[in-house]
């Protein structure tokens, strides 16, 4: 045991006292963040054009044209229904809300009743997710204060959490997994010095086991993951005031599994490279359209179709998106189990590469 | 070169009280198409240096790695201080030192934390400042390894192959590489270990080196052994005649063969290497020749044979090619 922990703290020195190591996984990431943040960070990922094209002269259609200009995400544009229609035809809204009263026979003796009709634009997939659920929120409102029924406990955390999403806070945790992504796989790089050095033959020439040797690393690498986390989170934290937390314990868990998964493709890429030169090529081969494909830079709804096909299923897709959703809260494209799941199977899928293509000599 | 105090001795009657340190039986490795190793029987004496000489390629690390539990044989059974390497390899491990043919150190750490390091691997172990002062790297103490000279990472190298008090220390081409003086002073290191009552196994390419050092040699070739025994006792072997070489134009190597003693010539590059059994003889009736051809004799020298002649004589090839 006392050889595990000497093994591990020998990684991280190495790690530590190396100054490129340093620089890629501490001083990039953070450079990224801080560029990304500061160029688009002030720009709201959740910032909609909304059109309104409701009869303002009803009680009704006022309170929903109030109620919309009240959602701090939403930019409201009040006007004739046929010209915001083209407008969202033409891109420039992403939803556009109308209100048709009800007909005056109704059997409903209510001046105000009506029905909210919203127009969406499917092809804007973020948008329409976020949109509609804020459009649908502000309309239980005003409905409830028009009818005089108490409004909700969940009203007001749901509305915080709709309008505080900025591109930063989209951007940071992927960013974080793509850092975890990175550390995880450029393992591949001591992995290969240490065999071509030949230091596993050394190590093999003594008692210590083969698991010891392995496992440390990982471990070593954990540590650096998580030093990763605190650092990129601080940075958000502080500097951009990113809302950081939404869930610790799936943090927890997000973190580290994401870190073994791609540990695991490290190592299995690690048997490829013949040559410690060739290695960060290789690394870089794989994880470089991971890092525009998975979501980190913008939703991976913003792809056509046929690349969100592989998009959608790549490693740093699910754990991207299960860091954002731990993190801020918000931007979800899968459920939190199905990342879970997925991860898990690409780490078994890793794993078995890994035990596959991994090299002792 | 003093040889240490002691060594007759020891030469005289190390077996008789000690089952071996070693013992190879028929081994047999192949790779692809190469026979690396090809039935090589041997045994290790306790407290000896064993030399393992030959080219490049000749199967000596191969060999030697099997015998550290490094890698599986095709055929033979290896023996080491009692234990089967296949079936114990750990238990075998615990009590040997290896020393790899390239040093395999990780460069980011200090001398100090890598033999801390490597004294975590074993149940019983040295404190790391001893071996540190064996070895005589103090005041290297808490540099990093990357930042050693060649000759002090051979001999941090070497540190990290006795820090478990081994039984039998495996030496892979230790001095390949080094100047001169880093090679004395090393091999005064390894002369410092075998006092200590530590079998050695070196391999090496220098005739010198084995020469020195090792109470015996195996000369291997194409996976072979094609002699062993004490370095002196080869060269007696295989060798009554003495080497007169020189560098002289304008002769044969029919007028040289002709002189009286001489039972072999050698040229290579211009120089002339006469192997005679009567060295008075041949220096007399080669000047006569050289005063009737008026040619300039240049760097004439005579020397005994040492293994290198040996070598070449049992193998048709030079240590180093």
């Amino acid at each position: 045991m006392r050889s595990f922990w000497l093994l591990t703290l020998a990684w991280l020195r190495g790690m530590v006292r190396e100054r490129s190591t340093l620089f890629w996984f501490f001083a990039f990431p953070v450079l990224f963040v801080v560029i990304f943040g500061l160029v688009f960070g002030r720009g709201d990922v959740g910032t909609y054009d909304v059109g309104v094209a409701v009869d303002t002269s009803l009680p009704a259609g006022a309170a929903l044209a109030e109620a919309l200009r009240g959602v701090k995400a939403f930019r409201v544009h009040i006007g004739d229904e046929a010209e915001e229609l083209k407008r969202l035809k033409d891109g420039d809204r992403h939803a556009v809300v109308t209100l048709v009263p009800a007909p005056a026979a109704s059997a409903v003796p209510n001046p105000a009743a009506g029905t909210v009709v919203v127009y969406l634009d499917p092809s804007r997939g973020a948008a329409e997710q976020i949109v509609r659920p804020i459009i649908q929120q502000v309309v239980d409102a005003v409905d409830r204060q028009l009818s005089g029924r108490a409004p909700v406990l969940a009203l007001e955390e749901r509305s915080v959490r709709s309008s505080g999403l900025r591109f930063i806070d989209f951007f940071l945790p992927g960013m974080l997994g793509f850092s975890l992504m990175q550390s995880g796989m450029f393992a591949a790089m001591p992995l290969v010095q240490l065999r071509v050095t030949r230091v596993l033959k050394r190590f093999g020439a003594t008692p210590v086991s083969r698991a010891a040797v392995l496992v440390s690393q990982g471990v070593a690498r954990l540590v650096l993951a998580v030093a990763q986390t605190v650092v990129l989170l601080a940075v958000g934290r502080l500097l951009f005031g990113v809302h950081v937390g939404a869930s610790w314990p799936a943090m927890i868990v997000f973190v580290p599994l994401g870190s073994a998964v791609f540990l695991a493709l490290g190592f299995a890429v690690s048997g490829l490279a013949r040559t410690e030169e060739a290695t960060p090529a290789l690394v870089q081969a794989v994880s470089f359209p991971m890092m525009f494909l998975s979501g980190v830079f913008w939703p991976v709804e913003n792809f056509p179709s046929f690349i969100q096909l592989l998009a959608r299923v790549l490693p740093l897709t699910f754990l991207a998106d299960g860091l954002r959703q731990a993190m801020v809260g918000g931007f979800a494209l899968y459920p939190q189990w199905l990342n879970l799941l997925a991860l898990a199977a690409w780490g078994a899928i890793a794993l078995l590469l890994a035990v596959r293509l991994f090299k002792w000599e | 070169m003093g040889r240490p105090a002691g060594r007759g001795r020891r030469n005289g009657d190390v077996s008789a009280d000690a089952s071996p340190a070693i013992e190879v039986i028929g081994l047999r490795k192949r790779y692809g198409a190469v026979q690396a190793v090809d039935g090589i029987s041997f045994t290790v004496r306790r407290g000896e240096v064993f030399g393992m000489l030959g080219p490049n390629g000749a199967g000596k690390t191969t060999t030697v790695e099997i015998i550290e539990g490094l890698r599986p044989a095709d055929g033979g059974r290896v023996i080491v201080l009692g234990l089967d390497v296949a079936r114990q390899p750990r238990a075998v491990k615990e009590r040997i030192g290896v020393q790899l043919q390239t040093p395999a150190l990780l460069p980011r750490l200090t001398v100090v934390e890598l033999v801390a390091l490597f004294a975590s691997f074993y149940r019983t172990a040295r404190s790391p400042d001893e071996v540190i002062a064996l070895v005589g790297l103090e005041d290297q103490r808490d540099r990093p390894a990357g930042a050693l000279s060649g000759g002090q990472t051979q001999r941090l190298s070497i540190a990290l192959a006795l820090v478990n008090r081994p039984e039998i220390v495996f030496l892979d081409e230790p001095t390949t590489g080094l100047d001169p003086q880093a090679r004395l002073s090393l091999w005064g290191l390894i002369e410092r270990v075998r006092a200590e009552g530590v079998t050695v196994v070196l391999t090496t390419h220098y005739m010198e080196e084995a020469e020195r050092l090792c109470d015996r040699v195996a000369i291997v070739d194409r996976g072979r052994i094609v002699a062993l025994d004490a370095p002196r006792a080869l060269i007696a072997a295989h060798f009554q005649e003495t080497a007169i070489t020189f560098r002289l134009v304008g002769v044969t190597p029919a007028e040289l063969a002709g002189l009286s003693g001489v039972r072999q010539v050698h040229t290579e590059n211009g120089e002339i290497t006469l192997y005679t059994t009567d060295v008075p003889a041949t220096m007399a009736a080669l000047l006569t020749l050289v005063r009737t051809h008026n040619a300039p004799l240049e760097g004439l020298y005579v020397r005994g044979a040492t293994l290198e002649d040996v070598f070449l004589k049992l193998t048709g090839r030079h240590l180093r090619e």
